[in-house]
């Protein structure tokens, strides 16, 4: 260390480069595994075989089965989007924050060995993942299946790397905070929100939970938290990544600073609050639906300016998008960035909503997002970093480049493909007779119609997937062509720079703040308060409006000092992201939480399932059923016309989680119960085309031959007590006694029916109807059927008291259901329980 | 056919409330970045930047650097 002058000392620091470096490899190695294992489960939505036939045609028959338990759609899809999420794109971004957060700070990062335990950590979940998800083993919630001992980890590890972050930050020996470094820390205040609140759970075993949100409060929770993963795990850290990467390829500074700032606070403001776009026409309270849509629009005008500023960054130096593949991944992936999120809101108005929602369309979209955006992004980051963490060149341009366009045809084949088959099966699902009475197309039909496209879209990935294998041989050569280093770098380091100095009580005890948050408060009562008091709130907004002007003019400087004293303070800067993300949660979530139960259900309200029932509907889970069938009738004609009656909010509430679906691969189910016989689902799930020839559904043999958990059903029906389901009280004796004995008489009507019972190999063949009945009951397909049979059953509640009449759109609405606080009616088991109304047949399945 | 569970009336509010706040807030920042001096947005745009040695030559960065690499093999053995 060297004195440069009385106050500055020269040092030489050398940066932890392996971190990232190691990161990039493991995202590249998953990224392989995450984009195989998609190839693989959209090759099974062409053909049913690949859910584990095939392994008798590739072993020449040494090897029999009808279908694999751990390869069927329903367990590979959530292994893929895990994968892709987590494990691809997560140890990406984690590589493009420890790379340029410490160039950015001019600091190394903080601790090493913080950051060995946040690598082979994440490593480990991602490996307790791929095992655990094709097991079965879920929770049963898009984007959030794995099981609670693995979340706790996760929650652990994202506390380490928080940790390791912030530190650096404080020790960094730079003033400002660059605004790549604001996108990172709304990455992860956010996702620890998100994660955490979407994971609130009770354990029943160590595999096994229930979310403590069911039906509609668990719907609004889960989307919450999707969509915001999306928001601020697949979007903020890449655009940090963005605006870091891109001027350093590019060299030259980002296009607009200015407009980065907007960018990411508009960002940061508007993206949490619209999640409920994921549940549009649905039994969400419509007030949600209209949030969600709404704010889902405004997103248009950040996302489109933080597009234009990527690319614009390329100013005066196009000529490189000719030669630098780098450049021309950045490129194309800001340019995907701008088609999706030009795409996002189109698809949250309502009437998009309608024809998209539930089709491949929204696959498609998701997929330009994370194949163009994500995948690019990653692709272009590695491309530059490769011989910079080798002090090498890149071992081939032209393989870059030939990866570059082998990935292009392969997205575009890809996303083209699902917007037609999302369009034509929309339409097609839609479309109705001239009377407007009666649909046109059975389910089955439009899925057939698409196959093509499907092939195409299967076709679009094998590319992707082939140009990715291609960044896989050319950073491996490049790797071996170099020598793995560390940057080194000398930077003075100020004892006299003044950072982070800002006081708590100048963060909140200042101008700006003082008069936005009364102004909002008085604002806020101004709508709530009854007449007169709300007058007198609107008076005090507007007297704390005028003097807010009246302060902001006598000293303009204050109140732009604050903000930028924030923006350069770590800590407050990080609390105002927090408020800024907060908000939206709590608006949507609160009310629906604390209002949306049952108590509080006019109409219907869903009966509870009895034990057996509850074993079947977590086999549906285990299974992933949810992948490929909603359970969601929602509020539009031809879902009525083809499923039944629209289904209300009460018919869901103790269904912990919620199964509402995002996708129809195959019909909505939410009133399956009772449409068919028991022998009919019997005969279905041992072989869907011995119902449906054209059926892509894979066979499910295995729940032929295993065994239901009857012995764990006590614990799991204590859980769903606790967490508010109105079991009454029973004990675990008569627990297992309900189950077996309603398993039984399914079993006996089966056999009645004289269905064909699969046989294991060794296994002694029943000689009589007893012995098959025996040999029947105690099998998961039982119990799933006794689930399937039980969905869109409900109970009617007697109408409340009469309101008074209020006035239409009053601004005095009080609190919005305390007429409502009646008793529940009691819960029933299906024994004791009156007929309940029929739900209304579904003509064309 | 639309009914609900709960009486929404206060409920239709919000949308317009939260819309009312975030374009405040909206506004406000555009208003702030727009007022930016333009010797500092200079400064905060050109950061990443800094460890380019032709880029160095044209600013006044109160972190001069100086770029170089170690390999690891020599980390290990120091």
């Amino acid at each position: 260390m060297t004195s440069d002058s009385s106050t500055k000392n020269k040092v030489t620091i050398e940066f932890d480069d392996q971190t990232p470096r190691w990161f990039m490899i493991a995202s590249i190695g998953w990224g392989v595994v995450a984009m195989l294992v998609g190839v693989i489960i959209a090759f099974q939505l062409n053909f049913w075989q690949m859910n584990g036939k095939f392994l008798e045609w590739i072993t020449f028959g040494l090897f029999r089965s009808e279908g694999v338990d751990f390869l069927t759609f329903g367990r590979l899809r959530p292994l893929h989007t895990n994968a892709a999420i987590f494990a691809f794109v997560g140890n990406m971004m984690f590589s493009g924050i420890y790379y340029s957060t410490q160039r950015l700070c001019n600091a190394r990062t903080y601790s090493d060995v913080l950051s060995k335990i946040h690598f082979w950590g994440w490593q480990l979940i991602i490996v307790f993942a791929a095992v655990t998800l094709p097991a079965g083993l879920t929770r049963g919630k898009e984007y959030a299946e794995l099981i609670w001992p693995i979340n706790l980890m996760v929650v652990a590890i994202w506390v380490v790397f928080a940790l390791n972050f912030f530190l650096t930050l404080k020790v960094r020996r730079e003033k400002s905070l660059y605004v790549a470094l604001w996108f990172y820390i709304a990455t992860i205040i956010t996702v620890a929100m998100l994660y955490i609140v979407n994971h609130l759970q009770i354990p029943t075993s160590l595999v096994h939970s229930y979310p403590i949100f069911g039906g509609v409060q668990d719907a609004l929770v889960q989307w919450w938290y999707g969509h915001n993963a999306v928001a601020f795990f697949l979007t903020t850290p890449i655009l940090g990544i963005m605006y870091y990467f891109m001027p350093k390829a590019a060299n030259r500074p980002v296009y607009s600073y200015r407009l980065s700032i907007v960018h990411f606070w508009s960002l940061v403001f508007i993206y949490i609050w619209a999640g409920p776009h994921h549940l549009l026409n649905t039994a969400l309270p419509e007030w949600l639906q209209h949030l969600g849509m709404f704010f889902s629009l405004m997103l248009w005008a950040p996302s489109w300016g933080g597009m234009i500023n990527g690319l614009l960054t390329l100013r005066g130096a196009w000529d490189k998008l000719r030669t630098d593949p780098v450049i021309k991944f950045f490129v194309v992936a800001i340019t995907f960035y701008g088609m999706c999120t030009f795409e996002g809101p189109l698809l949250s108005i309502r009437s998009v909503n309608s024809l998209a929602h539930y089709t491949d369309w929204i696959v498609g979209h998701v997929h330009s997002g994370t194949l163009g955006w994500n995948g690019f992004m990653a692709a272009g980051m590695f491309y530059w970093l490769a011989p910079r963490f080798w002090n090498t060149k890149l071992w081939s341009v032209n393989l870059a480049n030939f990866h570059f366009w082998i990935g292009t045809v392969g997205i575009l084949l890809y996303v083209a493909s699902l917007w037609f088959a999302g369009i034509i099966q929309g339409l097609m699902l839609n479309e109705t007779d001239p009377t407007g009475t009666r649909l046109v197309n059975e389910f089955v039909q439009t899925v057939d119609k698409i196959q093509l496209l499907m092939l195409t879209r299967a076709i679009g990935g094998t590319l992707y997937l082939a140009g990715f294998v291609l960044l896989v041989i050319n950073i491996w050569k490049t790797a071996q062509s170099g020598k793995a280093t560390n940057e080194t770098r000398e930077v003075y380091d100020d004892p006299e720079m003044i950072k982070d100095r800002m006081a708590w009580g100048a963060v909140f005890r200042n101008d700006p703040v003082t008069y936005t948050f009364w102004g909002l408060f008085f604002g806020i009562l101004w709508f709530f308060l009854p007449p007169g008091a709300s007058h007198m709130a609107l008076l005090v907004t507007i007297g704390f409006a005028a003097l807010a002007v009246y302060k902001f003019k006598a000293n303009p400087g204050g109140w732009s000092k604050w903000y930028d004293d924030v923006s350069e303070n770590y800590l407050p800067f990080t609390v105002l992201v927090v408020i800024a993300v907060i908000i939206g949660g709590v608006i949507q979530i609160v009310p629906v939480v604390t209002v949306n139960r049952a108590m509080n259900v006019e109409d219907r309200l869903q009966k509870l399932y009895t034990p057996l029932e509850l074993a079947g509907r977590d086999l549906y889970i285990s299974e992933g059923c949810y992948n490929c069938h909603s359970q969601m009738i929602r509020t539009l004609v031809p879902d009525v016309l083809r499923y039944g009656d629209y289904s209300r909010l009460g018919e869901s509430i103790y269904d912990h989680p919620f199964q509402w679906g995002s996708k129809r691969t195959g019909p909505d189910l939410a009133r399956e119960g009772g449409l068919r016989g028991d022998s009919w689902h019997y005969l279905h799930m041992l072989n869907p085309r011995d119902i449906n020839p054209q059926s892509r559904m894979p066979n499910y043999p295995w729940l032929f031959e295993k065994k239901t958990d009857f012995k764990s059903l006590p614990a799991r029906i204590a859980v769903q007590q606790r967490i508010g389901v109105p079991y009454p009280i029973m004990t675990p004796e008569e627990i297992e006694q309900g189950a077996r004995e309603q398993a039984l008489k399914i079993a006996t009507g089966l056999v009645g029916e004289k269905v064909r019972i699969p046989i294991r190999e060794g296994e002694k063949e029943p000689t009589n109807d007893t012995e098959a009945r025996d040999h029947l009951a105690d099998k998961q397909i039982i119990a799933l059927i006794a689930y399937l049979q039980k969905l869109g059953s409900y109970d009617v509640v007697a109408p409340p008291e009469k309101p008074e009449p209020t006035k239409p759109r009053t601004i005095m609405p009080g609190i919005p259901d305390d007429f409502r606080q009646h008793t529940p009616p009691a819960p029933v088991l299906p024994d004791e329980a009156p007929a309940a109304p029929t739900a209304t047949p579904a003509p064309a399945n | 056919m639309f009914r609900r569970v709960i009486l929404e009336s206060w409920h239709e509010y919000v949308p317009y409330v939260c819309f009312a706040i975030i374009a405040s807030v909206f506004l406000l920042i555009v208003v702030r970045a727009l007022f930016m001096p333009k010797a500092e947005v200079q400064r905060l745009a050109s950061m990443p930047l800094r460890d380019d040695e032709e880029l160095l030559a044209g600013q006044s960065a109160d972190t001069p650097t100086n770029h170089n690499t170690v390999s690891e093999s020599d980390n290990a053995s120091r």
